[in-house]
């Protein structure tokens, strides 16, 4: 490199640098000029391209450099609404994650114990029989960071192709209590609201959730505004300190699971102050409580008030441990309605066992205080996943849902999707395939004892990894003869490395994608550069095996009038034969498996625009509606008359989707109840799991990146000092950590980032040589099914230096 | 030879901000930019992955620098990203009991 093209390089990143600080000022001027710039500073055949980041749900958009088929520079993309230009660490990584020197380029087969590689064609037609074997024992597990079109394909294969719903993403983990929290309360998923809201909050509190580390690049719209001399209060409510409790005024901590009690508090003081808002509750609320179903049943504002008298500020500290004066300082906040006020989370209040509930009841606390549906006052669930939202929550890709917010057991919704999938009526099963943990729960029980699942294949996630308890939802399979994993992955993994066989895969730029964010945001990006060896998009891996049965008479892949299920047509009307990977991308596959899901989203008031318009933007957040003008017009915040175009003219706040039919939102009651494992004598303390900055989930690329690695090269424990000291335990020390399901040798690590109280400890599970899942509890919500990671009893014993 | 562009945001304290520029500006890997209220635009450049590293510990660690944000990135010279995979391969400490 001459010394001038690095000065010039230099200047081209203090460019980027000095727009993205002005960007944040709303320099509209600067921001234009930086893309021109970029492509002149890079004169020497770089190209640029926009796409969504690859790793987490707040989807920031990067503009990748690519030259001689190479990504070779990153840069945040100043036209984003999301990002600004601004990335987190990781955002740098998305570009080297694609270069590890051991990304997987060939199909792998066991035989006698070894994986040896194979043909493409082999890989198929060993799937083609599985499937063809016992379809009803076929099930995919696959995840949030599935494409729009990928999950949609996946989908379609399944539930309109094998006649089978065992399908089911690794979202079922992170967000499934969201979910269900969202339609217990509204009727409909995922958040009223958008990002605008942490521009425009009074006070911001975080339930259990790290946005500094986690969503570092939402988290820093609030560090912004501060450094602008605005007043934002925050309020961290945790069980650990963590980044965040450092920008914020209060830190809330409470023993787990009793997040449902503070919630319940300040339900009780509103009630008692006489501060929730009449009005709205009046105009907009229902009320409800648990008789074993989603919805609940009906209970009268004054059934409400009953059962909240218990919950004092007092029972509350009693619960909770918070004292009960800052419990009367939330009630105050949430009862003065000058305020703005959003409540933000993620894993810490969805994994849970009383996720949904606890989910419910902070939707409930912003319905009963009137805050809502005003920019800055909003109840908002983050996602760990770049598409989370748009591929498992809006694609649905669960085991019970059909695209568009339909479910497998509604009869009418099975008909709409049977007419648009052009199937016969009644090839869709009505009965809800395996959850997550039951999925995985019967590939490990032997099929003589019932274990009906035969094979699962698995597409970009890692459960040999990532499953709770994996010495009972994992394990076992592999050691069964008549269990047959398939694993399509980028990288090895704690997953591929038990695998019976591997199929490698494109990762992000090397394919055509869409993501949906967290703040229901679509975004869409072309293919930039070729995957290594012989790696294959997802999405062709299934339509590649959809067209062997296909060829082998397997009626499930016929529509009703004998065409294959996945057919495209070119320009001349002659089908391509996007299964021939030669041709996949003699046409856009992921354009026409957009278009035919786009008929599956006017039902739930989640219109999405043609695929083009996608093209041109930076995402678009839906409902997208056309004006009259033909242009498309996103929404910012549903359900209220100023934004949504689906709430109707004088309503003020709509909720269309009601589950009462009333256009009502319910509040409900869920009292506390304790957690499903305790400390107690033997296991004296609290096993809290989590994320790192530096890692990304299972950490399959972020672990390949020098930087990253070295900055956090492996597993630790956090543990309380003082806990620490009374057992003789330093800094730096090996010490054993136990549950009743195995145990771990780890480094312990005090004062570190994350300083969790007296009687608990922490652990990240980024780390497959530290894999912390074969300790942590299985136990699940019963309406989510999403276990909870988040809290079991351990043990903690210090190891003499000589024990290995 | 990786070269970044970052956004710092720094301290609110003035004096601690002062120091901060004082030491910032006395690294030559580093060219400052036009600090706008708390938030600086900086370029870093390193002679190799291992040095940028080393670098972007630093200035995120330094006193005064509350946040720290990625814009930029040039890798185009970078052909050591999994040197350290191949180390960390070989790094299995512990293991699980069963």
């Amino acid at each position: 490199m001459s010394v001038d093209r690095r000065t010039f390089l230099k200047l081209s990143a203090l460019s980027a640098a000095t727009a993205a600080t002005s960007s944040v000022s709303a320099q509209d001027e600067v921001r234009d000029a930086i893309p021109a710039g970029l492509k002149a500073q890079h004169g020497d055949g770089v190209k640029w391209a926009k796409a969504p980041c690859r790793f987490c749900g707040t989807g920031c958009h990067v503009q990748v450099g690519v030259r001689d088929k190479k990504v070779v520079a990153i840069a945040g993309d100043q036209k984003a609404a999301v990002n600004k230009g601004l990335l987190c660490v990781k955002g740098y990584h998305v570009g080297l994650a694609l270069y590890g020197r051991d990304r997987l380029t060939q199909p792998l087969l066991r035989k006698n114990g070894r994986q040896v590689p194979i043909s493409w064609d082999e890989a198929l037609d060993i799937i083609a029989e599985r499937v063809s074997k016992a379809p009803e024992g076929f099930a995919f597990y696959g995840s949030g960071q599935w494409t729009i079109p990928e999950g949609y394909a996946a989908n379609k294969f399944m539930k309109a192709g094998l006649s089978n719903n065992h399908i089911d993403p690794n979202a079922r983990l992170c967000m499934a209590s969201a979910v269900t929290g969202f339609i217990a309360t509204y009727g409909v998923d995922e958040p009223a609201g958008c990002y605008q809201d942490l521009d425009e909050c009074d006070v911001l509190i975080t339930w259990g959730n790290n946005p500094a580390e986690m969503h570092p690049v939402l988290f820093s719209r609030l560090v912004n505004r501060r450094s602008r001399g605005e007043e934002v209060l925050m309020i961290d409510i945790g069980t650990r300190r963590t980044r965040t409790t450092g920008f914020c005024q209060h830190y809330l901590e409470f023993k787990p699971q009793s997040d449902l009690a503070i919630a319940n508090g300040i339900a009780h003081i509103l009630l008692r102050d006489g501060t929730y808002d009449k009005d709205f509750v009046e105009r907009f609320c229902n009320f409800r409580a648990d008789n074993g179903q989603l919805k609940g049943k009906a209970i009268t504002f004054e059934d409400y008030r009953r059962e909240l008298a218990a919950y004092t500020p007092e029972y509350v500290e009693e619960l909770s441990g918070v004292p009960a004066r800052d419990i009367e300082m939330l009630g105050k906040l949430f009862g003065d309605r000058k305020l703005r006020i959003t409540s933000l989370w993620c894993m810490g209040m969805n994994q849970h066992t009383r996720g949904t509930a606890v989910n419910t009841l902070v939707h409930g606390l912003h319905l009963l205080s009137g805050h809502f549906g005003k920019p800055g006052d909003a109840p908002t669930s983050l996602t760990g996943q770049p598409s989370a939202c748009g591929t498992v929550r809006e694609v649905g890709t669960l085991a019970h849902a059909l695209p568009g917010g339909r479910v497998v057991a509604n009869e009418k919704h099975r008909a709409q999707a049977e007419q648009f999938w052009n199937v016969p009526s009644g090839r869709i099963n009505p009965k809800p395939g395996h959850h997550t943990v039951k999925m995985w729960e019967s590939f490990c029980t032997p099929e003589a004892k019932g274990g009906d699942i035969h094979t699962i294949w698995v597409q970009v996630t890692n459960p040999g990894q990532t499953l709770p308890n994996t010495d009972k939802l994992f394990s076992p399979s592999r050691s069964m003869k008549d269990k047959f994993l398939i694993v399509s992955d980028v990288y090895p993994t704690a997953t591929t490395r038990d695998a019976d066989l591997v199929l490698p895969s494109a990762m992000w730029v090397e394919k055509n994608g869409m993501f949906g964010n967290s703040e229901r945001r679509t975004q869409q990006w072309f293919r930039m550069v070729p995957p290594p060896g012989q790696a294959r998009d997802d999405c062709w891996q299934t339509i590649a095996v959809a067209r062997r049965l296909y060829d082998k008479g397997f009626a499930g892949m016929r529509d009703k009038d004998g065409r294959f299920l996945f057919s495209v047509r070119g320009k001349d009307k002659a089908e391509v034969p996007i299964w021939e990977w030669e041709r996949y991308y003699d046409v856009n596959v992921d354009k026409h498996l957009f278009e035919e899901y786009r008929l599956f989203t006017r039902l739930k008031h989640k219109d999405l625009a043609p695929y083009d318009e996608y093209v041109k933007a930076r995402g678009l957040r839906w409902p997208v509606v056309q004006r009259p003008d033909k242009t498309w017009r996103e929404t910012r915040f549903r359900f209220s008359e100023f934004d949504d175009p689906y709430v109707e003219k004088g309503a003020k706040i709509q909720f269309y989707h009601s589950t009462t039919g009333d256009n009502r939102a319910q509040v409900w009651f869920r009292p506390y109840e304790p957690p499903p494992e305790v400390p107690d004598d033997h296991y004296p303390l609290w096993l809290c799991t989590g994320r790192v900055l530096e890692h990304w989930h299972s950490g399959t690329m972020t672990r390949r990146i020098p930087q990253l690695e070295r900055a956090m090269p492996g597993a630790y424990l956090e543990m309380n000092p003082e806990d620490a000291r009374d057992q003789g335990i330093g800094d730096g020390d090996l010490v054993k950590l136990e549950t009743r399901r195995g145990s771990l040798k780890l480094r312990v690590w005090l004062d570190g980032r994350g300083k969790p109280p007296r009687g608990s400890v922490f652990v990240p599970f980024f780390d497959e040589e530290l894999l912390i899942n074969k300790l942590t509890l299985e136990a699940f919500d019963p309406y989510s099914k999403q276990p909870d990671y988040k809290k079991c009893a351990a043990r903690v014993s210090r190891l003499k230096r000589s024990e290995p | 030879m990786p070269v970044y562009g970052v956004v710092l945001t720094l301290d609110d304290d003035p004096q601690v901000r002062r120091r901060l520029m004082a030491s910032l500006g006395a690294e030559p890997w580093l060219m400052l930019g036009v600090r706008q209220g708390s938030r600086l635009p900086v370029a870093m450049e390193a002679d190799s992955v291992e040095e940028g590293e080393r670098q972007w510990a630093q200035l995120e660690s330094s006193p005064g620098v509350t946040f720290m944000e990625l814009v930029f990135v040039d890798f185009s010279d970078v052909d050591e990203v999994d040197r350290h995979i191949l180390r960390r391969k070989k790094r299995h400490m512990w293991e699980v009991e069963r």
